[in-house]
């Protein structure tokens, strides 16, 4: 996908919202909720491919599947709860938006725990 | 998934934004207020599938329960 496409599709859909946003400010919403998730869909197949490559590298590198599957795990959620955020703000809901980041940085710390438990042994093993 | 979609809720936007006027207009507050609702359910049925479907992709994505 070309990024001229994705610039301009971007473009078209801030004009269009420009239009609609003063009259009809729910449909605004879904109309910039509906063109964020497909501008980010354009480009998901090549980032999947990206996914893979840092597998392998990985994988080489003798770093634990575990390991790299938490970071990816915590880039997911920080992802999806930042587009959540973002749409929710956008809406004029501002208290909403702080708790949905709160709640998914709550996730992340749950996601996060098995790399926190795993540092804390690895100190406790070096003091004892 | 193609780029009609958007230019569709688009459309529809416009299209409901105007109907509302216009009945609005002519004094019949209840049913402008009727034809908002529905547009608003069908552009919502649209968008529902399509964030479900970028969902999946960002599940698979960065392999999320």
């Amino acid at each position: 996908m070309n990024v001229f496409q994705v610039a301009v599709l971007g473009l078209v859909c801030s004009l269009i919202l420009a239009l609609i946003r003063r009259e009809r400010p729910e449909m605004g919403v879904m109309l910039s909720l509906a063109a964020g998730a497909f501008i980010l869909m354009l480009v998901a197949p090549r980032a999947v491919g990206v996914m893979l490559v840092f597998k392998d590298m990985a994988e080489n590198a003798g770093i634990g599947s575990t390991y790299l599957g938490v970071a990816l795990k915590v880039l997911g959620i920080a992802y999806v709860v930042d587009f959540a955020a973002d749409l929710c703000r956008d809406a004029g809901e501002e208290n909403l938006a702080s708790r949905v980041e709160l709640a998914g940085k709550i996730l992340i710390l749950v996601a996060a725990l098995p790399v926190i438990e795993g540092v804390f042994q690895l100190i406790l093993s070096l003091l004892t | 998934m193609d780029v009609d979609l958007i230019f569709k809720i688009a459309g529809i936007a416009i299209v409901v934004s105007v109907l509302h006027s216009v009945i609005k207009q002519a004094g019949k507050e209840e049913y402008a207020w009727l034809i908002t609702l529905t547009g608003v359910v069908v552009v919502l049925t649209m968008v529902t599938k399509l964030i479900w479907d970028f969902f999946s992709t960002i599940r698979v994505m960065f392999q999320l329960p």
